[in-house]
């Protein structure tokens, strides 16, 4: 904990109040000698961000210590939650021209340079969070140190709003730390802790949290310029025209593949660092706020803001369920197969005490395997020491005895989908689970208010839907039943945003939220390679629309057999627009399950290398399955033959609020199904594109294709509304019948009447 | 001489165990090489404290035993306390008595629990004789030092140049472990010994040792451990252990026979057939008061009636049951025929025949322990009946709690009784303890 005297003086009489700007900026001095920049945030839980007041306090604060003599430094220090956070999120988000962002970049720009001119040593003291626009601020001072502790973090992650940095960023970081080292941090985003941001050179010495206004003053008074030295590579391949243009073409080849392709913003960086060594500087800087205006207004950087939201909706969705949710420390997770296993595993890293039962020892054993492997893999990458590794492996605890359960906050079943054995576990573990402990299902298709039924406490009961593999898959569906108390939603929210998951709030409906919205997509998949269409084909072109894996891929990750049990139940619940393909069947006689089993729609040989499966195609002609018709579709409309029944079903899950929020469901289908980020999720994607060329395209393939391609009715209202240019932003406002709680009931065919 | 302890009666003074486990008994080298001590103590009380739905945070304080106690594992219950998830707040420490340290942590928590000092303890033993290391000698210590020690480049090449190949034999910190250092015997040579007083003969030694071996398979067989034992899932690769490796199915007079006497190449009768191996293993043990026991309505396995250690010549160290099981029999008010049951460890199959010779000789009884006749050896059937350490193999830390975790499972399918746990201890002494089961 850094000390509040330490920060803003408190009653030590070393420090002066020399001037306010604003309620978040406080000039000191320390002993007359220095200047103290005091950043204060804006509210007791919130971090001090870059937006019109604080640029405007930041502007004075540097007129006013332009003006003053007789100062020999200054050191520019944040508070005890962290340095800046970075521009404000918002302010971007409501950016509505190309030139206001440009302007407020060269505000920006203009006053970090004259921050870098004052006549005086300045540096800045890092503790917490130090990114984007803050990380710029401390590279436009001479020095930077930071604190050891955990929290401080130091990047820029604008790239994952689809902008770059542009208070001059992208000029001063290559010119710190190399060409190379430069664009890693701006392309991927990722954050630096103290230690790693030493060593790449960003800061230039790293203290004990308690030590960081005195190890600032120290390195003023020292009057020295610290040595900064580069390794060879990096001087080489920053330094001369021929490193630069080899890292050019490193780094283009590299965003010429996979999702990088979509964006933009990469490219400008790319671009704007390699100006940073070969342009004039005024010209370079002009060119980065020009960069940032054009980014700012793009759709790639909405639609990846949308997605920032969501992530930070997420993330407070427990606090807002319930203000003081008790953390979850200690997990029982029965069953151990690949789901519960790879449940396990996140827990036990991420410092949940996680009691695994499983009869077999076969699975216990391959699930503790996947756990060492897990950790083993992030020790040889330096992720993690030795000792947090074992740490990890201390907290999971394999067992064939169900037993562990009175001191377990969270039971969590991952058995196979039998609602007899859930509901009998269920009621075993009851009995010895303490009062407020909550009951949790990975079900991923049965109904949570039958599995309630007969329980003491069906309050206690939500479903937590982990997506596969557990280990990578960053969403989490918190399934509530019509009892479940906001209490356990809360926990199990809290416990999802302790994993690193982002959770959201779904209704105990069949296939829930994404699969609901995927197994039309799956389905059509499907019925196109049965008209013949080659698999390749129809994956290329979903993946050149920017899902990061093709239907028929993921149905062989996925596996044929998992993928059969939930078109199933969804087709049930839906009968007139998921009736499932018996190739589904035939594929399981076979035995091509996908990649579990070694080949499926593709043949899956050593190293993941992957080719046309014979015994596939050899199974299409034997059962006649591949009609060939006339008229082979072109890409564009295999894109849509795939697209438009996921977004018919978005549409619908929000017609019958299966997700509270078009923001919601859009983030959902992001992160649970690889929607393409930069198009926003199904629902903003259709709004881009046009609610009225959407509904044509769907009628068009319903006369050709049946009923799989029937408009919904929220979006036969939002074309009406286009078209009258009223133009509805509110997509749930356009539903055809807010759903009363009444109605939320599932029914036995799963459906909502649209009265 | 010898000293014993009678346990008090009341029922919040009283010592009582409700729940015990232990991992696989291995032979060193083999399937837990990986884990450590630690390692094995942190998945046994792990399991131990689910299995027996016990918040962590209700334990007053957890006693480990260990012998080899590893240099990056000191104080080693406290490491395994932490490392299992027990609070910090949670004191732990570890004893040591050789081979009885498993059974001195149960001394240890009963002796609390009788005080009125706490109530509720985890107590147990643990030892990975697969990690007991190689040491260097002196000498290259001592070069190791110097070469820390010089500055300059020439000061370190003048150190280098005074090694010597014979710094590089190492101390096996196995041999000197085993090996007393007041009289400087290796434990099986005090077998020897124990062999040569009471005339024992090899074919005597090799008989009791496939006895051993049969009773354990057979309880193996017979499913007579699988209350006592659990899965580990050990490093590096999380592989399923579930049963003791010592056991040697279809073990033979004449395969024993064929085996070299190890520790007296010419004259000796002592071989590695009829010992105990060298063995991995962890025991943890839940120990309450009585009647903590009752108002948590945990089910009692066993209350604790009497102990005793006694100390003798540490060149006849197996000899030591036959100085503690009596003092702790005579403690608890009883004679030789109220033990129902006897778990005696089998450190040699010499010693423990020589403790039954010993019981049952007047002369010994008066000479050494005072009494006017032979105490009287147990019953050879109920001596052991599942088998011991000469099978099991013994894990010198572990064992003690493993002998009393044996005893009471035994007594419990017999639905009751009395019984008595002992060993012998390297550096002369032994220690014992008298049980009822509940």
């Amino acid at each position: 904990m850094i000390q509040a005297s330490m920060i803003q003086g408190g009653d030590d009489q070393r420090f002066r109040e020399y001037e306010r700007f604003g309620s978040q900026i406080v000039l000191q001095t320390f002993e007359d000698e220095f200047f103290v920049l005091n950043l204060l945030p804006a509210s007791s839980d919130g971090l001090f961000v870059i937006n019109e007041e604080t640029l405007g306090g930041l502007e004075d604060a540097v007129g006013a210590m332009e003006r003053s003599s007789g100062h020999t430094g200054l050191i520019v220090i944040g508070n005890s939650r962290g340095f800046i956070a970075g521009a404000d999120v918002e302010l971007i988000a409501e950016v509505s021209s190309a030139d206001e962002a440009q302007d407020f970049a060269k505000r920006g720009q203009n006053c970090f340079a004259r921050f870098e001119a004052l006549p005086f040593p300045t540096l800045a003291a890092i503790h917490g969070p130090c990114l984007g626009g803050g990380l710029e601020f401390a590279l436009a001072l001479e020095q930077r140190i930071c604190t050891r502790s955990k929290s401080s973090k130091l990047g820029l992650p604008e790239v994952q709003l689809g902008i770059l940095p542009g208070f001059g960023g992208t000029q001063r970081l290559p010119r710190l730390i190399g060409l190379p080292k430069a664009l890693d941090l701006m392309l991927t985003g990722k954050k630096l802790d103290g230690r790693r941001a030493k060593k790449a050179g960003l800061v230039d010495r790293v203290v004990p949290d308690e030590k960081l206004f005195e190890a600032a003053v120290q390195q003023l008074r020292m009057c020295k310029k610290p040595a900064r030295k580069w390794r060879r590579m990096d001087r080489i391949l920053s330094r001369s025209k021929l490193g630069r243009k080899l890292v050019r073409k490193q780094v283009e080849k590299k965003l010429e593949r996979g999702q990088a392709r979509f964006f933009t913003a990469p490219r400008k960086i790319l671009d704007l660092a390699i100006m940073a060594f070969e342009a004039d500087p005024a010209k370079a800087y002009e060119a980065e706020a020009r960069a940032v205006g054009e980014l700012a207004v793009s759709p790639t950087c909405k639609s990846l803001i949308r997605i920032f939201f969501g992530m930070e909706r997420a993330r407070k969705r427990h606090k807002k369920l319930d203000p003081d949710t008790p953390a979850i420390e200690r997990v029982l997770v029965i069953g151990g197969g690949v789901m519960g296993a790879g449940i396990a595993c996140v827990m036990a890293e991420k410092n949940i005490r996680v009691r695994l039962v499983d009869p077999s020892m076969e699975a216990l054993e391959r699930a503790t395997s996947r756990l060492l492997k897990n950790l083993g893999k992030k020790l040889k990458r330096r992720r993690i020491t030795a000792h947090e590794a074992r740490a990890a492996r201390d907290r999971f605890c394999p067992s064939t005895e169900l037993t562990g359960i009175a001191n377990t906050d969270l039971v969590l079943e991952a058995v196979a989908e039998d609602m007899a054995l859930k509901r009998r576990i269920f009621s075993d573990v009851s009995v010895k689970l303490p009062d407020d402990g909550i009951l949790a299902t990975n079900t991923s298709s049965l109904p949570l208010a039958e599995m309630a039924k007969g329980l003491a406490k069906p309050e206690r009961l939500v479903g937590i839907h982990f997506f596969n593999p557990p280990e990578q898959m960053q969403l989490v569906e918190i399934i509530r039943h019509e009892k479940t108390s906001d209490q356990a939603l809360a926990r199990a929210c809290r416990l999802a945003t302790e994993l690193g998951k982002f959770p959201v709030l779904v209704k105990d409906r069949p296939g829930f939220c994404v699969n609901r919205c995927l197994a039309p997509y799956l389905a059509a998949a499907v019925s196109l390679l049965e008209e013949g269409v080659a698999p390749d084909r129809v994956d290329r072109v979903i993946e050149d629309f920017g899902m990061p894996m093709g239907p028929l891929r993921l149905l062989d990750q996925v596996g044929w057999d998992v993928a059969a049990k939930v078109c199933e139940v969804l087709a049930n619940a839906f009968p007139t627009r998921m009736s499932p393909s018996e190739l589904f069947t035939k594929m399981q006689e076979a035995g091509l399950l996908g990649v579990k089993s070694g080949e499926g729609i593709y043949k899956y040989g050593r190293k993941g290398k992957r080719t046309e499966s014979g015994a596939f195609q050899r199974l299409l002609k034997e059962h006649g399955l591949a009609r060939s018709e006339p008229g082979a579709p072109n890409d564009e409309d295999i894109k849509d033959r795939l697209i438009l029944p996921l977004l018919s079903e978005a549409f619908r899950c929000l017609e019958e609020g299966i997700v509270g929020s078009a923001e919601d469901l859009d983030f959902a289908c992001i992160m649970g199904i690889g929607f393409p980020p930069h198009l926003g999720g199904p629902l903003h994607y259709a709004k881009a594109r046009g609610y009225q060329r959407v509904l044509d395209r769907m009628r068009e393939f319903e006369g050709r294709h049946g009923k799989e391609y029937e408009a919904p009715a929220s979006l036969v209202r939002l074309a009406q509304q286009e078209g009258e240019g009223e133009g509805c932003d509110d997509v749930r406002a356009c539903c055809p019948e807010p759903v009363a709680p009444a109605a939320q009931e599932t029914t036995a065919k799963g459906e909502v009447s649209h009265g | 001489m010898s000293k014993s302890f009678r346990y008090p009666t009341t029922p919040s003074r009283r010592p009582v165990l409700v729940q015990g486990l232990r991992t696989p008994f291995v032979r060193a080298g083999t399937a837990l090489k990986e884990a450590t001590a630690a390692d094995l103590g942190v998945f046994a009380v792990q399991e131990l404290l689910a299995r027996a739905e016990l918040p962590m945070e209700d334990i007053d304080e957890l006693i480990f035993g260990c012998v080899g106690q590893a240099s990056g594992e000191a104080n080693v219950a406290r490491v395994i306390a932490l490392r299992a998830g027990l609070p910090v707040s949670t004191p732990a420490y570890s004893v040591h008595r050789n081979c009885a340290s498993g059974l001195q942590a149960i001394e240890d928590g009963a002796r609390r629990i009788a005080s009125g000092e706490g109530s509720i303890y985890v107590v147990g033993g643990t030892e990975s004789m697969s990690s007991y290391p190689l040491l260097f000698g002196k000498r290259m210590t001592e070069l190791f030092a110097r070469l820390a020690r010089s500055g300059s480049f020439f000061k370190k090449l003048a150190a280098l140049a005074s090694f010597r190949p014979s710094f590089l034999v190492p101390r096996i910190s196995l041999m000197e472990g085993l090996t007393d250092p007041t009289c400087g015997l290796i434990m099986g040579k005090t077998a020897e010994k124990l062999a040569l007083d009471f005339g024992i003969s090899r074919e005597e030694q090799d008989a009791f040792a496939l006895e051993s071996h049969q009773r354990a398979e057979r309880a193996w067989e017979e499913s007579k451990y699988d209350a006592e034992v659990f899965t580990v899932f050990g490093p590096p690769e999380g592989k399923a252990t579930d049963k003791d490796n010592g056991p040697r199915p279809g073990q033979s007079m004449q395969a024993l026979a064929r085996l070299r006497p190890y520790f007296d190449r010419t004259e000796g009768t002592v071989t590695v057939g009829n010992s105990c191996p060298i063995t991995d293993g962890a025991v943890a043990l839940l120990m309450m008061s009585e009647e903590q026991a009752i108002v948590r309505g945990m089910k009692i396995m066993g209350r604790l009636i009497s102990s005793s250690v006694a100390g003798l010549d540490p060149s006849r160290m197996g000899l030591g049951p036959a100085y503690a099981a009596p003092a702790a029999i005579e403690a608890a008010g009883m004679t030789s025929k109220d033990m129902d049951l006897w778990e005696m460890n089998e450190a040699f199959a010499a010693q423990v025949i020589a403790c039954q010779r010993a019981l049952d000789s007047r002369e010994f009884c008066q000479r050494e322990l005072g009494l006017s006749d032979a105490f009287g050896a147990p019953d050879p059937a109920e001596l052991n009946p599942r088998g011991g350490a000469v099978a099991l193999g013994h894990p010198v830390g572990a064992t003690g709690a493993r002998l009393v975790l044996g005893l009471l499972r035994q007594l419990e399918e017999r639905g009751g009784g009395m019984g008595i746990a002992t060993l012998c201890v390297g550096g002369g002494q032994g220690a014992a303890q008298v049980w009822e089961a509940a």
